[in-house]
């Protein structure tokens, strides 16, 4: 409920003469502002209705608040004054129609691209504190239908999923099988990873937003996989975490964040930068996440590696690293075998804060390290040390989980930021709560729309998911969107409850929940690319490069030199290899001069590059004719589909059986998510329970879907609580403030929740879900 | 009980409309009820409308209410109804109650004024609440309405009051008068200043003979140079003729109006032979 603490606010809703208030803008500017001369559009109002509804694929008796979320609003601008009769005029002196005719050359937005325009309503009342306006939407015109009969014209607006239209590919991340059946590790993608993933693609930013010029970028919130840059192996290869997930709850910008354990350094994410990065004089390489750490850890005295940047072939041999110390210094280096650097004192108790550190190398042959935490910075210069190996094709950047963190950052300039560090401070544009839904692996999503996708990864945990009155896209768990406690208001009929209709109907009895599951793991070592015929690849002398896509899942290591075959020892077991024959002489093998390197590009995508410096055209081959060459790495295994029952017996003595079937997603994997939405649809499906549609109240502008409504009927069908699934509120300017809400009962007649009137006394009148 | 209709600054004397005159408030919103009966009442305005007719009609009369009724006289029409003797809105009026806003009021030389709700307005004055307006500074300082559309047309040679209810720390205030020309230029006229008290709210009140060059008036609360900073409460505000009785009235006595339904109904057999009507109504504000 929206502003549920402003008394004033709920005096006036209660008081029986009220002063209903309104307020509708359009930002004809298009620049958040609203600072157009005929931004607030009032003054032409005569009515507006707004309607707010979740819908999901649960049948309307479940007592779950889940769906997605869909808000639209109709509002009718100008026609006569119901009193005066002379046509409603707005701040430009014009009728609504004068002003919104379509080809009215003479009014002031004349020319202005008027659909897709950001447009706020706000209803309210005045109070004996002042006016409340309580926003209702926030969304985009849809639609103007000018109407000269009347005079009028209707606005038609929704929310903004409308934005919602980036393409989506998930990037190939998913359990590692050795780890899941070796130390039975829980490595799984929490649901806010990827409704995290899929709202940044569209811009909306629950966590600060990735630098432009980001070459790696982690959120950690619930996956280790990376938004930029690629994830070169399985998360956590190494864990040593089985008692709980990876994650913990409580990250910065409420949401989850990597958990930290100092005595473990072996827990680790490993990605690939988008591009090489040379550690030579006149370039720079940032490295930047939230942590959380302080000068009061209280943790074994030492230093743990944070985050590795290794630019070169031989990346364990220099590269840039930086460290938490125990007594709370922030620490940047580079190590040629020793670290050279400097480390800053962290100023403030343990906390989640921002920390960074730049390297700038510079042509004197020193390098200048600039350290960034409690916003305040410093600086410190050292002799950069030599280079011990080429520059690697990417660098590989590895963060371990030594201190929990959040968004990490690695990027390369030579200059770094000024002033506030970019992501060191951020306005949430989004609400995110902790999914309920845990992944094994990430389905194969390749340019799907964004809402659709959302639509689904929602819909496979019964969460919530839509735009928040304010504009904000909001997924709520059902674990938040479905808490019967707490009553957010009250509806009575000697006040408040204008109508009650229910139904109760034996077709909503389901007494047999069955549920399916698939997970999915990557396993290694596997064949991510294989030869299909003696003529793939074939390349003449010199150099020549093949860009082969994968698999869903297949994920290659960063660069693999693979070995040659002899002809005879080419098995159907070999996961890595080729065998070199003459193009022209398919029976005679090439004894030496070539090579062959396959490097992941891209997710899904991988190069082969092919140095022929033998005398003839190369064909990989057997001699006997099979073709023979193959790229190891990981690859996606499904597992067989897991069904699973949920029966009430007693139900079904009384109904029959009377099966749900939650059908099968690539988003259902992990049995163990479902089984309690299994249990939940049992235990208010197995007894009839009464649907309710629309139930008109006299209006509150303040009441939200999700919210729990105590319907109070005692001289009619009793009082029970119920979840507002939809709220339409209305006004006119002849006519009441409106508002109707559709609700779900929480529970069965008598079926006992707590012990309370309406969810059930512990009491020999209860009745026990079955 | 003269009755005036036209522009600010036109106002045309009417005939005094026949016995019974239909001048009925219409609350524009809706009612609701409740299940077990209770109602509530959602007011977006509450406008009123004049039904009035003449039996006998002269003939300059009817030539200028038929040309109020086809629409030919320019706008916005005032109806100065002698019914009710505040001629202020009754936003400006309730002091803020009406909309339980600022809306319509002005200031300077002080803060914003916001509208607060009071539980002991003064005795005579059954309203809501007050405006609530702060003087950081001891400069001089005016709170006032705003705006064109708040001032109150008035005859030349009627004498005219303000008053209005006050209450605050224990500073010299005083009601005053600003009379607009035709240019848009006013004078003002300050009344004599009062103590004000904490708790006790004090009628403040100040009289002026409208000269013939002006035409409108709006009440306004003068606190001079070199009172305390202090925070005031004014409510109860009313500009009437000074003839009429002080204590406060509802307002609404000059409201914006415009004409509908202009009638002309003939009797062949009997006396009057023709009957005029015309309904006006009040145009939200």
């Amino acid at each position: 409920m929206q502003l549920a603490s402003d008394a004033e606010l709920a005096a006036a809703v209660d008081d029986p003469d009220r002063l209903p208030i309104y307020r509708v803008k359009v930002d004809w500017n298009r620049d958040g502002l609203y600072s157009h001369a005929l931004s607030d559009i009032s003054d032409w109002v005569t009515d507006v209705s707004v309607d707010r509804t979740a819908a999901g694929d649960l049948p309307p008796e479940v007592s779950l608040v889940e769906g997605s979320i869909a808000a639209t609003a109709q509002v009718t601008l100008g026609g006569l004054d119901p009193n005066t009769g002379l046509a409603l005029t707005g701040a430009d002196g014009l009728s609504a129609l004068e002003t919104f005719g379509p080809y009215r050359d003479d009014s002031p937005l004349f020319g202005v691209p008027l659909l897709g325009c950001p447009i706020q309503i706000d209803l309210g009342l005045a109070t004996d504190a002042g006016r409340r306006y309580i926003r209702q939407l926030t969304g985009q015109i849809r639609g103007l239908s000018p109407n000269s009969g009347d005079r009028t014209v209707t606005l038609s607006a929704i929310d903004y999923s409308d934005k919602l239209r980036a393409s989506i590919t998930m990037p190939p991340h998913a359990q590692d099988y050795a780890n899941v059946a070796a130390n039975n590790h829980k490595l799984e993608i929490n649901s806010q990873a990827v409704v995290d993933f899929i709202l940044r693609k569209n811009g909306f930013y629950a966590s600060p937003a990735a630098r432009s010029d980001a070459q790696v970028s982690c959120t950690g919130h619930g996956w280790l996989a990376s938004e930029v840059g690629r994830s070169s192996t399985p998360a956590g290869t190494a864990a040593v975490i089985s008692d709980d997930h990876w994650y913990i709850d409580d990250g910065p910008f409420n949401m989850l964040a990597v958990r930290g354990v100092w005595d473990s350094n072996t827990l680790y994410g490993q990605w690939s930068c988008r591009e090489p990065f040379n550690p030579a004089p006149g370039n720079g390489i940032g490295i930047s996440m939230w942590v959380r750490a302080g000068n009061d850890m209280g943790v074994t005295a030492g230093n743990r590696p944070m985050v590795q940047v290794s630019p070169l072939v031989d990346g364990n041999a220099w590269f840039f690293v930086t460290r938490m110390y125990s007594d709370g210094r922030l620490g940047g280096f580079i190590n040629n075998g020793a670290d050279a650097g400097f480390a800053k004192i962290l100023t403030a108790p343990t906390d989640w804060i921002y920390v960074g550190v730049h390297f700038q190398i510079r042509a004197d042959g020193t390098t200048l390290i600039r350290y960034r935490a409690n916003g305040s910075g410093s600086s410190g210069s050292i002799t950069t040390p030599l280079l011990t190996s080429t520059v690697a094709p990417v660098p590989r950047v590895t963060a371990w989980t030594n201190v929990a963190w959040t968004n990490l950052q690695v990027w390369y300039s030579y200059d770094p930021p000024t002033g506030t560090w970019p992501g060191e401070t951020h306005t949430p544009t989004a609400s995110i709560d902790k999914g309920a839904n845990w992944l094994t692996h990430l389905p194969d999503v390749v340019e799907e729309e964004s809402l659709s996708v959302l639509k689904d990864v929602v819909g496979a945990e019964y969460g919530l998911f839509g735009f928040d009155e304010a504009g904000t896209p909001a997924f709520r768990s059902r674990a938040t969107s479905t808490d019967p406690t707490t009553v957010d208001k009250t509806v009575t009929a000697d006040r408040s409850l204008i109508d009650l209709g229910t139904e109760v109907n034996v077709d909503s009895v389901r007494n047999v929940i069955s549920t399916e599951t698939t997970a999915g793991y990557l396993r290694f070592p596997k064949v991510v690319v294989e030869s299909r015929d003696v003529t793939d690849y074939q390349a003449p002398v010199g150099i020549s490069t093949f860009d082969v896509p994968l698999d869903w899942g297949a994920i290659p290591t960063v660069t693999q030199a693979l070995p040659q075959i002899a002809s005879g020892s080419w098995t159907d077991t070999l996961v890595w290899g080729f065998v070199p024959v003459q193009a022209s002489a398919p029976t005679v093998e090439i004894a030496s001069g070539v090579t062959v390197v396959a490097t992941a590009v891209a997710d899904r995508l991988v190069r082969l590059t092919v140095r022929n410096y033998s005398a003839f055209p190369v064909r990989f081959a057997t001699t006997s004719g099979s073709p023979a060459l193959r790229v190891a790495g990981w690859a996606m295994q499904l597992d067989p589909a897991r069904l699973q029952q949920a029966r009430a017996e007693g139900s079904i003595a009384l109904y029959d059986e009377r099966v749900y079937k939650i059908d099968a997603s690539p988003w259902r994997q992990d049995q163990r998510s479902v089984a309690d939405v299994a249990g939940g649809l049992l235990s208010t499906l197995s007894d009839p329970i009464p649907a309710v549609v629309r139930v008109p109240i006299v209006g509150d502008p303040r009441l939200q879907i999700g919210d729990v409504a105590r319907i109070v009927d005692t001289a009619g069908q009793g009082s029970f609580r119920a979840y507002v699934l939809g709220v339409s509120p209305a006004l006119a300017k002849d006519g009441p403030l409106a508002t109707d809400i559709t609700v779900r009962p929480v529970n069965a007649p008598g079926l006992g929740l707590l012990d309370d009137d309406e969810l059930g006394l512990l009491d020999d009148t209860l009745i026990l879900a079955p | 009980m003269d009755w005036y209709l036209g522009r600010v600054g036109s106002l045309v004397l009417i005939p005094a409309p026949d016995d019974p005159a239909d001048m009925s408030p219409q609350v524009q919103g809706g009612v609701v009820q409740s299940l077990l009966g209770a109602v509530t009442v959602d007011r977006t305005a509450t406008p009123r409308t004049w039904k009035l007719s003449w039996a006998h009609l002269a003939e300059d009369h009817l030539t200028y209410l038929e040309a109020v009724g086809f629409g030919l006289v320019a706008g916005p029409l005032r109806l100065v109804d002698p019914m009710r003797r505040n001629r202020l809105a009754q936003q400006i009026a309730s002091g803020g109650s009406q909309r339980r806003a600022t809306d319509g009021f002005a200031q300077s030389g002080g803060a914003t004024p916001t509208w607060v709700a009071v539980p002991d307005p003064p005795a005579s004055v059954p309203v809501r609440g007050a405006i609530s307006w702060q003087r950081s500074t001891t400069a001089a300082a005016i709170l006032t309405t705003a705006g064109a559309t708040y001032r109150v047309p008035v005859a030349a040679g009627e004498q005219v009051r303000v008053s209005l209810w006050a209450r605050g720390a224990a500073i010299q205030a005083s009601a005053a008068i600003d009379a607009w020309n035709a240019a848009e230029s006013a004078s003002r006229t300050i009344g004599t200043a009062a103590t004000l008290n904490t708790t006790t709210w004090t009628q403040l009140s100040v009289a002026y003979t409208v000269p013939s060059d002006r035409i409108s008036v709006t009440p306004t609360l003068n606190v001079a140079s070199g009172q305390a900073a202090s925070t005031l409460q004014a409510t109860g505000w009313m500009v009437s003729l000074a003839s009429e009785p002080a204590a406060w009235a509802l307002g609404g006595g000059a409201p914006v109006v415009t004409a509908s339904e202009l009638g002309q109904s003939v009797s062949l057999f009997a006396a009057p032979r023709h009957t005029w009507s015309m309904t006006l109504r009040e145009a939200m504000v």
